[in-house]
C-alpha cells in the first residue's frame, strides 16, 4: 500500500510540473507567487511531499488554473490521502489542516488525550477561535478559515460506525478562554457529546495521581496515525515507534480516568463553580 | 489585543508545578517560556504562602494573556492581610524577593487589591515568531 501512495504522490507532482511548465513559470517564481517555499514546490513536484489542501489551492491560484483543473488536482490529492501509507511522513499542516483532516476522517476509532486545552473535536467555535487567535501574528481571515475547518471536521462525531474516546484531565475542564460564560456553553456541549452512543468521555479527577503529563495533547487515528497537538498547531505522524509510544501513554491515562455518571456529575459540579466565579475573573 | 486563558487551581503546593506546566504548554516553543514559568512560579508560591488561597479548600487562578508582542502572567488569589511588596535583600521573607525577581524580569508589573482577593501580574516581551 505504501508504494501505491508513493505512485499517487508522484502522479500529483508530475501533473503540477506540467501545469507549471505550460504556464511558463519557474519553480522559484511559482513559489513566490503562491507564498510557499521553493523547496516545498520542488518536493511536491517530485512526489516527496504531500501538500496540504491550503498549499495546493495556493499553487492552483498562482498558476491561474480553471475550476475543472483545480478539482482534478484536489481529486488527486484526495486519492493520495486515501491510500494507506506505511512509511513515515510527518507533515506540518498549519494551514487548514488538510492532512489532519484526512487522518481523522478515515479512522474508525479515534482516541484523544488532552491536558492543556479541550480536544479539537470537542471545541465550540468560540473556544476554537480563541485557540487560533492566540498564535502570534494571527490574521482574522486565517483564524476564520481554521475555525471553520475545525468545526467541519467535528461531523465525524455523529457518523455511525465510528467510535471516539476522549480522556481529559480535570484541569482542562477548569481552563477557559475569554469569559466564564463561554465556558458554560462549552461544558454544556461536553454533556451533550457525552450522551452520544458513539462517544466515551473520560476525565482524570484533580486529586488522582497521574503519569507525567506531556506538554501537548494527541489523537490516535486507529492504529495508523497520531495527530500531535500543541496548543495551537497540529502535525500527523505515522512513525511506528512514535505511534506505539503514544498508544501506551493513552492506555495509562485512560485507566486513570472516570467515565459515565461520574463524568456527568463532575461536569455539573464544574459548571456550578463557573457560575459562582467572582467579577475579577470576568474581564 | 490579548487572548486570555484562565485556569483554576487547588490551593496546594503540589499545584505549583501544574501551573508551570500550564504556562509552558500555552507558550509552546514560541515565547519567553523560561521567564514566564519563573514568574508564574513566584506568583503562585506567594499566593499560597501569604493569602487565603493556601488554606483548606483554597483556590488560585492563573491567567495567561497572549498578545503579538507581549505575554501577561497574572495570578489571582483569595486575599489576606498582607499587601504585595518588595523586600530588601536582607529581609527574611522570601516572597518579597520573588517580586524583586519579577520586577527585574518583567517589562511591567503591578497588582490590584480588592475586598476578597488580589491580582498580581507581570508582562514579558514576546519575541515575534
Amino acid at each position: 500500500m505504501g508504494s501505491e501512495r508513493r505512485e499517487l504522490m508522484k502522479a500529483l507532482g508530475a501533473r503540477l510540473r506540467v501545469l507549471r511548465t505550460e504556464a511558463g513559470l519557474t519553480g522559484a517564481v511559482l513559489a513566490q507567487r503562491a507564498g510557499v517555499g521553493q523547496p516545498s514546490v520542488s518536493k511536491v513536484e517530485t512526489g516527496r511531499m504531500v501538500p496540504s489542501l491550503d498549499v495546493l489551492d495556493r499553487l492552483s491560484r498562482a498558476l491561474g488554473l480553471d475550476e475543472s483543473t483545480r478539482r482534478e488536482l484536489r481529486d488527486l490529492l484526495a486519492a493520495v490521502m486515501a491510500a494507506a501509507d506505511s512509511g513515515s511522513t510527518s507533515d506540518d499542516s498549519t494551514g487548514t489542516g488538510a492532512t489532519v483532516d484526512e487522518a481523522v476522517r478515515s479512522a474508525r476509532l479515534v482516541r484523544s488525550f488532552q491536558c492543556v486545552v479541550l480536544p479539537a473535536m470537542l471545541q465550540s467555535a468560540e473556544y476554537a477561535r480563541h485557540v487560533f487567535e492566540s498564535a502570534p501574528a494571527s490574521t482574522p481571515e486565517a483564524v476564520g478559515r481554521a475555525v471553520a475547518a475545525r468545526v467541519d471536521r467535528q461531523s465525524v462525531l455523529y457518523e455511525p460506525g465510528r467510535e471516539s474516546v476522549f480522556v481529559l484531565t480535570e484541569a482542562v475542564l477548569r481552563t477557559w478562554p475569554g469569559t466564564p460564560a463561554l465556558m458554560l456553553a462549552q461544558l454544556d456541549r461536553l454533556l451533550a457529546v457525552e450522551s452520544l452512543s458513539t462517544v466515551r468521555l473520560g476525565v482524570i479527577p484533580w486529586r488522582r495521581p497521574v503519569p507525567v503529563l506531556p506538554r501537548h495533547g494527541f489523537t490516535l487515528c486507529d492504529q495508523r496515525a497520531v495527530v500531535v497537538e500543541t496548543f495551537d498547531s497540529e502535525r500527523v505522524s505515522t512513525d511506528t515507534e512514535e505511534l506505539a509510544a503514544y498508544q501506551e501513554t493513552f492506555t495509562h491515562f485512560e485507566r486513570a480516568a472516570v467515565f459515565g455518571s461520574e463524568v456527568r456529575e463532575l461536569l455539573l459540579l464544574v459548571m456550578k463553580e463557573f457560575r459562582d466565579l467572582g467579577d475579577p475573573l470576568t474581564p | 489585543m490579548l487572548t486570555k486563558w484562565c485556569r483554576a487551581f487547588q490551593g496546594l503546593p503540589e499545584e505549583v508545578p501544574h501551573a508551570r506546566h500550564f504556562v509552558a504548554s500555552l507558550l509552546a516553543d514560541r515565547g519567553p517560556v523560561d521567564d514566564a514559568v519563573l514568574v508564574e512560579s513566584e506568583l503562585a508560591t506567594n499566593a499560597l504562602r501569604h493569602t487565603l488561597s493556601g488554606s483548606d479548600d483554597g483556590r488560585f487562578f492563573v491567567i495567561v494573556g497572549l498578545g503579538d508582542d507581549v505575554v501577561r502572567i497574572e495570578v489571582i488569589d483569595q486575599g489576606g492581610e498582607l499587601v504585595p511588596h518588595l523586600c530588601h535583600a536582607t529581609d527574611r521573607e522570601e516572597g518579597g524577593r520573588g517580586l524583586r525577581l519579577i520586577a527585574a524580569l518583567a517589562k511591567n508589573w503591578g497588582y490590584t487589591v480588592w475586598r476578597d482577593g488580589r491580582s498580581v501580574w507581570a508582562e514579558l516581551a514576546r519575541a515575534s515568531a
